[in-house]
C-alpha cells in the first residue's frame, strides 16, 4: 500500500503524466536558471518539481513518485540549508559582511558574455530546501499506511534509586 | 589600573574556542583511538594553562588586558575579552585544576562507561567557564554563564540511567537557570540605563548609575542569579543533590570553578556596586548566613561527597561574605580564600574519589582503618583536611588568618552605620563559630575514615591503594596547598595581589600578607578557638548531630522539600493549562490565535490612536478587478458554507486562482506564479486525503460556538483590512521601493528585482524562512510517523486526524508565505 499509496488506477492519466512530469521538471529548471533577471526564482522552481512528484504521485503511486527525485528528501533540503548558509559564510572568508553577493560578468567560449551571481547558489539553496521539504511532505503522507510502529522508547532499566546518605556502588 | 587595548588579534578568542573545538572532535578521536583520546583532553588544559602562565606579566604588572573584536559596532554588541587579575586567577584555575582533573577522570573512568560524551561535555565546560571569567561585558558574561549551567547539567546527569543523577541535574539546572533568567533581566536594565555594558566603563560611571531609580532592583536581580549559582542561601538546595556527577566532575565543578562562577560577578560588580548602601547587608549577610548553616548541614551527613558538597557551600558562604563587606582587606582575604579553597577542596573531592574508586563505598559508617591499606591517599587526605580546618603551617591557615583578620578589621574600616555595621561587627564571632564546624566535620576526613577498626559486616570492602593516575593529580593539588602555607609569596603570592588590586584597589594588593607561621595577634587567638572548639566538637561528634537534627525538626525549614513541592505544583498547574486548552480541536486553537492577535493589535491600534482613518489616497478600481474581487469573496464564503467536501476544495481552488489572477493584474508575475504553484500542489494533496476524511460538517458547536467564531472571524477581517488601509496610507518614513528599483540592476546583478530582494538584499530573512520550512517539514514527517499504524482507510475514524472538523482551511503554515 505505501509503495502504491495515492495511485490513481487511469491510464489517460498515466499517458498525460509521462509528458506533463517531464515538462514540469524541465520547466523548473529553467525558471530556477532565469530567475534572477525574469520572473521565476529557486522557490517556484522547487514547487513546479514538487507539483510534478505529486502528479507523478496520482499517476504511477508515491514510491515511483518519490523515486523522480532519487536522493533522500531530508539530505536535499539540509543541503540546500548548508548551500544557503555557505554563501553567507563564504562571502566572510572575503572580508565582507555576512551574506554579501558577487557577480560578474564573463566572456564563456560558446555563449558569449554571461553573468555568473553567488545569487545562484543561494537561490539553488532555496530550491533544494522546498524540493526536499515539500517532497518528504508528500511522501511521508501518502506512504503513512505502511509505516511501521515506532518502537518504545529505550531507557533501560532504571537502577534502584539511591538515598543521599548512603553512597554509590563501587567504580563510582 | 589602566587598559592596554590590544591590536584586534584573535589570540584570547582562539584561546577560549580550543575547548570547544576539542569538545567537538571527541566523538571522532575516541571512535579512532579508544580510551587514549582522553589525551587530547588533557592537552587542551594543559596548552591553555601554558598560555595563560605567558600572558601572566603583563597582567601582574598592574595592566588590565583587553581585547576586542568589533561585531555590531552600532549597537555596542562587540567579542570583548579582558584579562585583569581577578579574571587570571580564574584563568589559571579553570585551566589548571582542568588538566589535573582531565587527567584524574582518564583513570577514574571505566573503559565501559561513555568516555566520549563524557570528555566532551568537560571540555565544553570548560570553555564555557573560561569564556565566563574572560568575558568583558555582561552580556558576553551571560551567554556563557547559561553554557556552563547546561554543561553541568550534561555532566551531573552523566549516569542518566539513575533516577538520583537525572534529579540532581534537573534541579540544578532549573536553579542555576531561573537564576540566570534573573540576572538576564538585571543586565538589560543596567545596559539600558548606563548605555554600556563592559565592566570597564561601568567602573567609571558608578556613582551616577548607582543613583538612577531602579539600581537596587537590577543589582537585586543580579544578586540573585550569583547566589544561585554559587549556592547561597536559599538556593544552596542544588549542590549536595549535584554529588550525583562523577567525582572528577564534582571536584572541577562542583567546588573548584563552576560554582564560584557567582563569586566571580560579584568580584566583577565590586568596583562599582561596592559603595551602594545595601551591598554589605545582602551580600555579607546571606554569606555569613550560608557560611554557618553550610557547615551545620555538613556535619549531619553521612555520605562523604555530600559533607564536600555542603562544605563547599559553607566556603562559599565565607567568600561572599568577604566580598559583601567590601573593605580592602577583605577583598584581598577574598582572593586568597578562593584560591586555597580549589586546591584543598579539590584535593579533597579527588581523595574521596580515590577511596570510592578503591573501597566500594563512601559511607562514614561503613569506613574506617582504611590508612593502612591506603597510605598515600591517607596522607593527602590528612594534609588537605588540615588545611580546610586551618591548621598552620598549611595553605588553609594562612588565608583564614586574612580572612579573620579582615573581619575584624571591618569594624574600624568598614560600613559602621545600620544593619552593615551590625554585620560587620559581628562577623568575626560568626566566622569564628562557623570554623569551629568546619574543624570538626574536616577531623572526618582526618580521623574517621582512616583510623578505628571495620564493623564486621563490612568485611567484604577490599580497598587498595590508588592508581598513580588518581594520586598525581591529588597530590598536585595537596603539594599546592602545602606550598601556599609554607611559601606563599614564592608562587602565588604576586597572582593573588594583581587579583585582589582588581577587586579593591592597591590597597587590597598591599594588605594581602600570608605568613605559614602564627605570630600572637587576634585573628591567631580566633583561629586556636575554632580549632580547640572544632576538636572538641568532633569528639562529641554523635550528640553534636543528634541536637542538629533535632534543631532541624524544630525548624521544619526543608529547602528540598520546598524545592518538590514547586516542582509538583508547577506540573499539576501545567497539566491542568494544558487539559483546558489543548483541546485537540483544530478550530480551537485558531479561535484562541487569531483571538490574541486582534487584542493585541487592536490594543495597539487603540494606544497609538490609528482608529482614525486619515485622508484615503486610493487607486481606482477597474471593473474587471471588482468583479475579480467579488468573485473570490463569493467564492470564500462557499468554502464556508458548502456541504460536500468536494464542493468546498473546488471553491478554495476558486480563491486561490483569483488571488493569482490578481496578482497578474497588479503585474507581479513572481508572487503569481508561486501562488499558482502552491494552490495546484495543495489541492491535490487535499484531494489526496479525501477518502480518509469524514464527510462535512464534521462535528459542530452550538449556536454559542458559533457565533464566537463569526465574531473571531469577522474580527480578524476587519482588522486585516485596516491594517491594509492604514498601510497605505500612513507615510511615516519614504517606501524603500525606490532603493530597491535603483540598486536591484547595479548592485544585486538582476533584473528580477523581487528575486533581487528574496536572495540579496533580504537574503538573511529568505535563510530565515528556508530553515522553519525545513523545520516544518521535518515536524511534519515525524508527526506523520509518529502515529503509528492507522486504520484501513475505508472507515472515516473522525477520531483519526485528531480534528474532526477538517476544514479545507487547514494548511501547512510553512508553504504560505508572503512575498
Amino acid at each position: 500500500m505505501s509503495e502504491r499509496g495515492w495511485q490513481v488506477e487511469s491510464l489517460i492519466l498515466r499517458t498525460a503524466a509521462r509528458a506533463v512530469v517531464a515538462v514540469l521538471a524541465v520547466l523548473a529548471l529553467f525558471i530556477y536558471w532565469v530567475g534572477h533577471n525574469q520572473p521565476g526564482g529557486g522557490f517556484v522552481a522547487g514547487l513546479l518539481v514538487s507539483a510534478a512528484i505529486a502528479v507523478g504521485a496520482l499517476a504511477y503511486g508515491a514510491g515511483a513518485a518519490a523515486r523522480l527525485v532519487p536522493w533522500p528528501a531530508h539530505a536535499l533540503a539540509a543541503l540546500g540549508l548548508s548551500l544557503a548558509l555557505g554563501t553567507g559564510l563564504g562571502s566572510w572568508g572575503f572580508g565582507h559582511p555576512f551574506l554579501t553577493h558577487g557577480f560578474g560578468h564573463f566572456e564563456l567560449p560558446l555563449l558569449g558574455e554571461f553573468e555568473l551571481a553567488t545569487a545562484a547558489i543561494f537561490d539553488l539553496g532555496v530550491f533544494l530546501v522546498v524540493l526536499g521539504t515539500v517532497k518528504s511532505i508528500l511522501v511521508a503522507i501518502a506512504t503513512e499506511r505502511g509505516v511501521p510502529a515506532p518502537r518504545p522508547s529505550t531507557a533501560g532499566p532504571a537502577p534502584p534509586a539511591r538515598d543521599q546518605a548512603t553512597p554509590d556502588g563501587g567504580g563510582r | 589600573m589602566t587598559s592596554t587595548p590590544m591590536a584586534p588579534s584573535a589570540s584570547t578568542t582562539m584561546l577560549v574556542l580550543l575547548p570547544f573545538l576539542g569538545a567537538l572532535l571527541m566523538p571522532l578521536l575516541h571512535r579512532a583511538f579508544g580510551t587514549g583520546a582522553a589525551w587530547v583532553a588533557v592537552g587542551v588544559p594543559a596548552a591553555l594553562f601554558a598560555a595563560f602562565l605567558a600572558q601572566a606579566p603583563a597582567v601582574l604588572a598592574g595592566r588590565a588586558v583587553e581585547e576586542r573584536l568589533a561585531w555590531v559596532p552600532r549597537l555596542g554588541l562587540d567579542l570583548l575579552w579582558r584579562l585583569d587579575g581577578w579574571s587570571l586567577l580564574f584563568a589559571l584555575l579553570v585551566s589548571g585544576i582542568g588538566l589535573l582533573v582531565t587527567l584524574y577522570a582518564h583513570f577514574y573512568l571505566g573503559a565501559r562507561e561513555d568516555r566520549a560524551r563524557f570528555f566532551l561535555s568537560l571540555l565544553l565546560f570548560m570553555g564555557a567557564m573560561l569564556g565566563l571569567v574572560l568575558a568583558g561585558n555582561l552580556l558576553l558574561m551571560y551567554v556563557f554563564w547559561e553554557l556552563t549551567s547546561v554543561s553541568s547539567f550534561l555532566l551531573i546527569g552523566f549516569w542518566h540511567q539513575s533516577g538520583n543523577s537525572r534529579e540532581g541535574a534537573l534541579k540544578s539546572l532549573l536553579l542555576t537557570s531561573g537564576g540566570g533568567l534573573a540576572m538576564l533581566a538585571g543586565i538589560a536594565w543596567i545596559g539600558a540605563s548606563a548605555g554600556t555594558l563592559e565592566f570597564g566603563r561601568l567602573a567609571e560611571g558608578a556613582s551616577d548609575l548607582a543613583a538612577r531609580p531602579g539600581f537596587g532592583l537590577a543589582l537585586s536581580l543580579l544578586l540573585v542569579g550569583a547566589f544561585a549559582k554559587s549556592a547561597q542561601v536559599p538556593f544552596h538546595i542544588w549542590l549536595p543533590d549535584a554529588m550525583a556527577a562523577p567525582t572528577p566532575v564534582s571536584a572541577y565543578l562542583h567546588s573548584a570553578t563552576m560554582v564560584k562562577a557567582g563569586l566571580f560577578l560579584l568580584g566583577r560588580l565590586l568596583p562599582f556596586a561596592g559603595h551602594w548602601p545595601p551591598w554589605t547587608p545582602a551580600v555579607a549577610g546571606c554569606g555569613l548566613a550560608t557560611m554557618l548553616l553550610g557547615a551545620a548541614l555538613a556535619l549531619r551527613r553521612f555520605d562523604l561527597k555530600s559533607v564536600l558538597a555542603l562544605s563547599t557551600v559553607s566556603q562559599l558562604g565565607l567568600i561572599a561574605a568577604l566580598l559583601g563587606l567590601a573593605t580592602p582587606a577583605a577583598a584581598a582575604a577574598a582572593a586568597a580564600q578562593l584560591f586555597s579553597h580549589a586546591l584543598f577542596k579539590g584535593g579533597l573531592f579527588l581523595t574521596v574519589g580515590a577511596v570510592d574508586h578503591a573501597a566500594g563505598s563512601r559511607d562514614i559508617r561503613r569506613l574506617a582503618g582504611l590508612r593502612r591499606e591506603m597510605p598515600l591517599t591517607f596522607l593527602f587526605s590528612v594534609l588537605a583536611a588540615l588545611s580546610m580546618a586551618g591548621a598552620p603551617p598549611l595553605g588553609g591557615f594562612a588565608t583564614k588568618e586574612l580572612f579573620f583578620a579582615a573581619t575584624l578589621a571591618a569594624r574600624g574600616q568598614g560600613p559602621a552605620a545600620g544593619a552593615a555595621g551590625w554585620i560587620a561587627a559581628a562577623s568575626p564571632w560568626l566566622a569564628t563559630a562557623a570554623s569551629m564546624l568546619t574543624v570538626a566535620y574536616s577531623l572526618i576526613f582526618v580521623h574517621r575514615i582512616w583510623f578505628g577498626r571495620r564493623p564486621a559486616e563490612e568485611a567484604d570492602l577490599r580497598p587498595h591503594e590508588a592508581g598513580p593516575g588518581l594520586l598525581i593529580p591529588i597530590g598536585a593539588l595537596v603539594a599546592g596547598t602545602v606550598a601556599l602555607g609554607l611559601f606563599p609569596q614564592a608562587w602565588a603570592g604576586p597572582l593573588l595581589r594583581a587579583a585582589a588590586a582588581a577587586l579593591g584597589g592597591p590597597e587590597a594588593a598591599e594588605a594581602l600578607l600570608l605568613s605559614p607561621w602564627p605570630h600572637v595577634s587576634l585573628p591567631f587567638l580566633l583561629s586556636v578557638i575554632a580549632l580547640a572548639g572544632g576538636v572538641a566538637a568532633y569528639a562529641r561528634l554523635g550528640p553534636l548531630r543528634e541536637g542538629l537534627d533535632r534543631l532541624a525538626q524544630a525548624v521544619r525549614l526543608d529547602g528540598d522539600a520546598t524545592y518538590a513541592w514547586a516542582i509538583a505544583a508547577l506540573e499539576r498547574g501545567a497539566r491542568r493549562l494544558t487539559r483546558r486548552t489543548m483541546t485537540g480541536r483544530l478550530r480551537d486553537y485558531l479561535g484562541l490565535i487569531w483571538l490574541a492577535v486582534l487584542a493585541l493589535v487592536g490594543h495597539a491600534l487603540w494606544r497609538g490612536g490609528l482608529y482614525r482613518l486619515p485622508a484615503l489616497d486610493l487607486s481606482p478600481v477597474a471593473p474587471a478587478e471588482g468583479l475579480l474581487a467579488l468573485g473570490a469573496v463569493g467564492a470564500a464564503i462557499l468554502v464556508v458554507r458548502a456541504r460536500r467536501r468536494l464542493v468546498a476544495t473546488a471553491a478554495l481552488g476558486l480563491v486561490g486562482a483569483a488571488v493569482s489572477l490578481f496578482w497578474v493584474l497588479l503585474r507581479s508575475p513572481d508572487l503569481a506564479l508561486t501562488q499558482i504553484a502552491i494552490e495546484a500542489i495543495g489541492i491535490v494533496l487535499l484531494l489526496l486525503v479525501f477518502p480518509h476524511l469524514p464527510e462535512l460538517p464534521g462535528r459542530s458547536d452550538g449556536p454559542i460556538g458559533r457565533g464566537l467564531a463569526a465574531a473571531i472571524s469577522i474580527g480578524v477581517g476587519l482588522l486585516i483590512a485596516w491594517l491594509a488601509l492604514l498601510g497605505n496610507t500612513t507615510r511615516l518614513f519614504d517606501s524603500v521601493a525606490g532603493f530597491f528599483v535603483e540598486k536591484s540592476l547595479t548592485e544585486g546583478g538582476g533584473r528580477n528585482i523581487v528575486n533581487v530582494i528574496l536572495v540579496d538584499f533580504r537574503g538573511f530573512d529568505t535563510m530565515g524562512e528556508i530553515t522553519v520550512l525545513t523545520v516544518g517539514g521535518l515536524a511534519v514527517y515525524a508527526l506523520v510517523r509518529l502515529r503509528g499504524p492507522a486504520s484501513p482507510p475505508a472507515t472515516a475514524d473522525a477520531s483519526e486526524t485528531g480534528a474532526p472538523e477538517q476544514t479545507p482551511g487547514h494548511r501547512e503554515s510553512g508553504r504560505r508565505q508572503e512575498r
